[in-house]
């Protein structure tokens, strides 16, 4: 892999540069603490100590409501498609993010129909990962495989060194970034490289490891779990859909058209939440899942069960712990794998 | 980039509209812009477009060899279905698919089918039906079964009268609630399979139609004996996309829009939340 160093200083420039070919996009501090991925603006600070972002990068790959298509006219349509989009450099998202929009872009091509707005965003991306050199309060990607470093899935992984970055190429993408801007980039030496061995390995140390979530794995996927354990579970879950929407895995959404002027429609799509009574509620008033129990049950078995590592190759969370920061019913993954663990004993 | 080709549909004028009961009726659209009019399976679905509302699925309730133009037969339910009800022949709607797998036409060939639905579940079922009457001489004996709530909220009145005197197939038909000119049984179409006569060994059954009705429709079927594979259903699901991609229909780990929707009970005894 080939390694090279980027000066702290020299980032902005990078960014700078990026946006002819691409719409540039950054972590953003916004109040005391909270960060946000935004609009990268030029000469704005670029922040190297941070968790995480609130939500997911995932938000720009699929937005939590898009228009797929417009319409003129309804009983004789008029379909207006989309203008072609630029596509996205990411600056600084995190290892979990990052194998997350792997996860996103094997979903969104899978089982013989290929959403291209999603995957052909990811595939468009330049995807610069900045690996973690702390873990947060609520991580817990070391027992879900989702970092705190990557050895794939990125087109540059950037590891802090202090005053420079430690670049690693992990594309042609990445590459050419690289290639096209010779004057800002050195070559790693020896001592750069091993720096970010020992951060990675002390990174790696110093994640708690909780035995609980693999184990807590396991028994989801054996299915031998009481309906009263779901019961439980259903009456601290408040069904409000936050962990569904702050997961960089979560996918699902819903349709529908909305009026946009005087006989225009736009065909809109929104994040939706497997959590919500209405999720599978049928034209009919029948509803299959109409328990919170059932709903919580399902919502965990996707994310998971070993039956979707057989055909997405990974579980559905990445040990961001956004779910953790968010519920209110302390029913975060690894919260909840820890009752699996006791539940199961 | 490309735009999005997989949810936009393409646009499809009603040719006619016929009126089957007071809540529903039979869309026959033209199939100018569609390259697949004779290349689905009985059993696929369409994702059907009402500009201004949305999509929602819909069986395409006419086999592929009769297929002059697309039929689908709906009831009004919802918000898509009650807004189509007010479209006249020349209004257009969008159309994307055909979806999802297929009734298993060709492991049933040699064997003796039983069709039994309820309502709006003989839509699906007739595709197959017509399907079979035009592959005749691969089919054993042919029997469907229909119940309706009254004789009014049958569908396909003049279709099920000429099978009522057909050669091809034995048509049995029953109403929960019947008028002064039904002449047919009354009750539940459970009712019309206790103690039926068949053998097991090379019967075929394929049933769809409400949820309570498709319980007690197995229960009477395994009753005959029928192993559970040779017992088939399309299941109904709340789908958004039809590709597998927005979640809704997602059951365990099938997502019936793409697995399905045509499911054996064997099958089904492996999926969650289906009884």
């Amino acid at each position: 892999m080939d390694r090279l160093t980027l000066r702290k200083s020299d980032v902005q420039p990078f960014l700078d540069s990026l946006s002819g070919d691409y719409r540039v996009c950054a972590p953003r501090q916004i109040g005391s603490s909270d960060f946000v991925f935004d609009d990268y603006q030029s000469g704005q600070e670029i922040p190297f100590d941070f968790v995480n972002t609130l939500i997911p990068p995932k938000n720009l790959f699929l937005q939590a409501r898009e228009t797929l298509f417009s319409i003129q006219g309804t009983t004789q349509p008029r379909i207006l498609e989309r203008a072609p989009e630029k596509p996205m450099a990411l600056f600084g998202l995190r290892s979990c993010d990052a194998s997350a929009l792997v996860f996103l872009e094997r979903f969104f091509g899978e089982r013989g129909f290929e959403d291209e707005t999603v995957t052909t965003r990811i595939r468009h991306s330049l995807r610069m990962v900045l690996a973690c050199h702390t873990p947060g309060p609520s991580c817990f990607c070391v027992c879900c495989d989702g970092g705190p470093s990557l050895i794939s899935g990125f087109d540059l992984q950037l590891t802090d060194l202090g005053e420079k970055l430690l670049v690693e190429v992990g594309s042609e993408r990445g590459r050419a970034a690289v290639d096209q801007r010779p004057a800002l980039f050195a070559p790693a030496s020896e001592a750069d490289h091993a720096e970010k061995l020992r951060q990675v390995s002390a990174v790696d140390q110093s994640f708690e490891r909780r035995s609980y979530i693999s184990e807590g794995m396991k028994r989801i996927s054996l299915a031998r779990i009481p309906d009263s354990f779901w019961d439980n579970c259903a009456a601290d879950c408040q069904g409000c859909g936050g962990c569904c929407f702050v997961c960089p895995t979560c996918s699902c959404f819903s349709v529908s058209d909305q009026p946009d002027g005087q006989d225009y429609w736009r065909r809109d799509r929104w994040r939706d939440a497997c959590l919500y009574e209405g999720f599978t509620r049928e034209a009919s008033g029948h509803n299959p899942r109409s328990r919170r129990a059932e709903r919580v049950k399902r919502r965990f078995f996707h994310k998971l069960s070993y039956q979707y590592v057989e055909t997405m190759g990974r579980h559905g969370c990445v040990g961001c712990g956004r779910c953790v920061t968010t519920c209110m019913g302390k029913l975060g993954i690894p919260d909840f794998l820890a009752r699996v663990h006791d539940e199961c004993k | 980039m490309s735009a999005n080709s997989l949810y936009v549909p393409q646009l499809c004028p009603i040719e006619r509209i016929r009126q089957e009961t007071p809540d529903t009726r039979t869309y026959f659209l033209s199939a100018c812009e569609i390259d697949w009019s004779r290349d689905y399976r009985p059993g696929q679905f369409v994702e059907l477009s009402v500009f201004g509302v949305g999509e929602a699925p819909f069986c395409l309730s006419q086999s592929p060899t009769r297929a002059d133009s697309l039929e689908v037969t709906i009831r009004k339910t919802g918000s898509v279905t009650n807004r189509l009800h007010d479209y006249q022949p020349g209004d257009v709607v969008g159309l994307r698919g055909p979806f999802g797998n297929c009734f298993p036409f060709e492991r049933a060939q040699g064997k003796n089918l039983l069709f039994v639905g309820g309502g709006i579940g003989l839509p699906p079922l007739r595709a197959l039906i017509n399907y079979v009457l035009d592959h005749r001489e691969d089919y054993g004996d042919v029997h469907v079964f229909y119940g309706a709530r009254t004789p009014s909220d049958r569908v396909y009145k003049n279709e099920l009268q000429t099978w009522s005197r057909s050669d091809q197939l034995k048509l049995t038909e029953t109403v929960d609630q019947a008028d002064p000119g039904w002449t047919g049984h009354v009750g539940v179409v459970t009712k019309l399979l206790r103690g039926l006569e068949v053998d097991p060994e090379r019967t075929m059954a394929f049933t769809c139609g409400p949820p309570i009705m498709l319980k007690f429709v197995v229960a009477e079927l395994l009753a005959l004996k029928l192993a559970q594979r040779n017992i088939v259903t399309t299941l109904e699901r709340y789908m958004k996309c039809g590709v597998g991609k927005c979640g809704h229909c997602c059951v365990g780990h099938h997502y019936i829009c793409v697995d399905g929707p045509v499911y054996n009970f064997e099958q089904i005894s492996f999926l969650p939340e289906i009884p």
